[in-house]
């Protein structure tokens, strides 16, 4: 067991590994009801490959990874949930882009309902007769996204800001896509993909870990290791953009700009300055355009945005983009203003001072400690930097031991260059 | 965690003091009557409220001073409570004796004085507020699940107060003034009753002293007591209203005379969570997984109308068949055809999350506010009783006081 203790804000993380195989975080969280427990394999919407005993690549039809979330709660014909329900829990899932994850919350019988989520995970029970039911599920799950103007244009701001990546794809995949998955690509997936060496648990409540680590260790078995290899997505993306502006015609009555820009972020080396230029970049753009902005009072005094104007970061192992978008009724006026702020980011002169800096460093401080009351989403993050090589709780000391130069410097050499810009107007 | 009370002469205090949480909450909840002026007055008045005062004049030095005070969070939110209209301040705040102590915990509280007693009431700011509460109503229409649901409830609230939504009406954004909004202003400080919640680790008595002394209000400490209106909902018939969409989005409804006052009220949450309430309810397995025609199907029970609503949504062509499957299942219901683990499972789902509810600043306010205005139980143990309490022949006898009343569909153009 590793412990690793964060005296300033009294929290303590431990770690163990089931069986040298599977990681089980455990961040304690006392006085908690409730006990928040997720399982996170590495199989999102871009991986399609897998390779199979005989050393062949074999490709899946879009929207495999999804499916198989649906489908892991089949046992005997049955759906498992209702056997959480019965132990106090609640089971959910969720796929995005680069992993699958199954969580729960529960208020009694935890180390009972981590024992199932193994279960249920890592021993499917997929059956013809169960998959064809949920195709006609899902395929639902995607008319209600159809329906949706601001998932069409993320979506299509995401088409045409990558050339070649799977993220262009729905994680639900397309309704033909849907027809085609098989039973055989469900299991082979799940062979390649779900092996408790690449998956990660992580349980934040009210729970003693050596008590966890002692019942597991005597109750869980883990499956035999598989013969079939995970496969990473093929990636030839170029560093410009696939289409630089579309306008779409829908069914609102406020018109939208979404823009997006496409980063070239370090794939490879350093996981730590990876995090690190993602904490500098989310500075940068907090002073250039976060509510306490210049920049921020006169687009919205000028009627350029409302206040659904909104900023997000991705920075994930294969690509990075920077979003940002809000209702207009002037979307050409926006785009431009948009356009020539992004221009005039990594210019001579910053349009923020040392003061801006250490407040935005404060607010830093007060999100995160605030952030650590919310077990759903401390789990989220902490997942997530997981990935980046860090645990979340060390991300405020690096972003506090960042300085006022560093983030000058970064911010003089941004490439903000592969931009595209998607509008959407009322059709009538 | 007890609930400790202070009654003033002009305001009532809540205070939760726990270790468990890194954030302090306080609540400040206005009550007022439900009225279509009123309420877009109150609601635009409270959003101006939160844009700026007299120590921060602007938006953006407002948003610099909360940022400067480690992210403190002051958010401004429009409630409806039965009939009754709420205007919630909330004011997040990292607990002071980890960033600054006593000094902190004084700025944050007057940042929260210079909120309520000196705002900026301008004619720019309001002309913001309008525009952003227009912008608001237009965008439920862009949203086809909320704007269906929307519809669906001013068919079902036609003429009825319910139908006003908590941030007013758009038809009287125009009309609302500056001297309306101050008059509203001085309404909420001197008459309306308040009520105060502070949640974390704050020392009771300490902090009544200073809150009480810098939040000195003059308004009518009596809470409202009465928030429903008794009226049966009548029988009408279905209504299909049509866009251009992918998916049909179908809304039922059924209407009862049990109220949150109710002695079958505990009996009509936990059918409620029986019939439709997640996904080991009745209706997600014969609807959702045996007959596979939806992706999501839920019903909720409105304990201010008595009205218990299922909402879904599918493909034209299963609209029908899936309405039906509703009725059987809520007629199988009645007849008692339903399992002793059925009604475990749906009884869990509430325990868990009534065990949830005090894991959260805003839950244990909104509990601590429940238990004052309605004479609801607020420790856990007499939650959870009422909950096991309810037996087979409770269910049985609360689906008899239900009787399904409408259907909408919001459909799509070409069906």
């Amino acid at each position: 067991m590793k412990k690793t203790t964060y005296k300033a804000y009294d929290e303590i993380v431990y770690k163990f590994t089931l069986r040298q195989r599977l990681d089980i975080y455990v961040l304690r969280k006392r006085r908690f009801a409730k006990t928040y427990v997720t399982l996170s394999a590495p199989l999102g919407s871009v991986h399609r490959r897998y390779k199979d005993e005989s050393g062949a690549v074999r490709t899946v039809p879009p929207g495999v990874a999804h499916f198989l979330e649906h489908k892991i709660f089949e046992r005997a014909g049955r759906d498992i949930s209702a056997d959480f329900s019965m132990d106090e829990a609640q089971i959910n899932a969720f796929t995005d882009h680069h992993r699958t994850t199954y969580l729960f919350h529960a208020t009694d019988k935890v180390f009972a309902n981590i024992e199932r989520l193994l279960e249920m995970c890592f021993y499917p029970d997929f059956s013809q007769d169960g998959v064809e039911k949920e195709r006609n599920i899902i395929s639902e799950e995607l008319n209600m996204h159809l329906d949706d103007p601001h998932y069409r244009q993320f979506h299509g701001l995401l088409n045409n800001l990558y050339c070649e990546h799977p993220l262009r794809e729905d994680i639900l995949g397309t309704k033909e896509s849907i027809d085609k998955v098989s039973v055989e690509d469900l299991r082979s997936m799940h062979e390649a993909f779900y092996q408790p060496e690449h998956a990660v648990v992580v349980v934040v409540g009210d729970v003693d870990p050596y008590v966890l680590e002692d019942y597991l260790d005597k109750r869980v078995t883990l499956p035999g290791r598989t013969f079939k290899e995970p496969l990473p997505p093929t990636l030839q993306e170029p560093a410009g953009v696939e289409r630089e502006h579309q306008e779409e015609r829908l069914d609102v009555l406020t018109p939208s700009l979404l823009l997006g820009v496409k980063l070239s972020p370090r794939l490879h080396g350093d996981k730590k300055a990876r995090i690190r230029e993602k904490i500098i970049l989310s500075i940068l753009l907090d002073l250039q355009f976060g509510r306490s902005s210049e920049t921020y009072e006169s687009m919205l005094e000028s009627g350029l945005i409302n206040d659904t104007f909104g900023l997000d970061i991705v920075y994930e192992d294969t690509y990075a983009h920077i979003l940002a978008g809000s209702e207009t009724n002037e979307p050409e006026a926006l785009k431009q203003k948009l356009h020539d702020l992004l221009e005039q980011l990594p210019g001579k002169d910053a349009a923020f001072n040392k003061d801006d800096f250490e407040r935005v460093k404060r607010r830093m401080v007060g999100s995160f400690l605030m952030g650590l009351d919310n077990l759903e989403a401390l789990s989220q993050q902490f997942t997530s930097h997981l990935s980046h090589g860090v645990y979340f709780h060390d991300v405020l000391d690096l972003a506090q031991s960042i300085s006022y130069e560093e983030v000058e410097a970064q911010r003089r050499r941004l490439d903000l260059s592969a931009r595209s810009t998607y509008i959407v107007h009322p059709d009538k | 965690m007890e609930l400790k009370i202070r009654q003033e002469p002009h305001a009532t205090y809540h205070y939760l003091e726990t270790r468990q949480f890194k954030t302090v909450e306080i609540t400040l909840r206005f009550f007022d009557t439900l009225e279509p002026k009123r309420t877009t007055t109150r609601h635009l008045m409270l959003m101006m409220l939160r844009a700026k005062n007299r120590f921060a004049p602007s938006r953006k030095s407002l948003n610099r001073l909360l940022e400067h005070l480690y992210d403190t969070r002051l958010a401004a939110q429009s409630a409806k409570l039965g009939t009754a209209h709420v205007n919630q301040l909330t004011l997040s705040f990292v607990n002071p004796s980890i960033v600054g102590g006593a000094d902190f915990f004084y700025r944050v509280l007057q940042l929260l004085k210079e909120t309520l007693f000196h705002p900026v009431f301008d004619e720019k700011t309001l002309e913001e507020e309008k525009q952003f509460l227009k912008d608001y109503f237009k965008a439920e229409y862009a949203e086809k699940t909320r704007y269906a649901q929307k519809r669906f409830f001013e068919h079902l609230f036609e003429g009825h107060p319910y139908r006003l939504s908590p941030f007013g009406e758009p038809g009287w954004i125009d009309a609302v003034t500056l001297t309306d909004i101050k008059e509203a202003h001085a309404r909420m400080i001197e008459e309306n009753p308040v009520l105060i919640t502070s949640v974390g680790d704050l020392e009771a008595e300490r902090t009544h002293t200073m809150v009480k002394y810098d939040l000195a209000f003059a308004g009518n400490a009596e809470l409202p007591d009465s928030f429903t209106i008794r009226t049966p909902f009548e029988p009408r018939g279905p209504r299909r209203e049509s866009l251009k969409l992918e998916q049909d989005r179908l809304f039922m409804a059924f209407d009862s005379d049990v109220y949150h006052d109710d002695p079958d009220y505990f009996s009509m949450v936990v059918l409620s969570e029986l019939f439709g309430g997640g996904s080991e309810s009745l209706l997600f397995r014969r609807v959702r997984e045996e007959a596979s025609l939806c992706y999501h199907i839920g019903a909720s029970f409105l304990p201010f109308s008595g009205l218990l609503t299922v909402h879904s949504a599918m493909k034209a062509q299963n609209v029908d068949l899936a309405r039906e499957t509703v009725l059987q299942t809520f007629h199988s219901l009645q007849q008692g055809d339903f399992t002793d683990r059925d009604l475990t499972l749906a009884k869990n789902s509430l325990i868990t999350t009534i065990k949830q509810s005090y894991d959260h600043p805003r839950g244990l306010a909104a509990l601590a506010a429940r238990s004052q205005l309605f004479d609801a139980p607020f420790k856990e143990e007499e939650r959870l009783q009422r909950i096991h309490k309810v037996e087979r022949e409770d269910i049985q006898r609360a689906a008899t006081r239900l009787s399904f009343i409408f259907t909408y569909v919001l459909g799509s153009e070409d069906a």
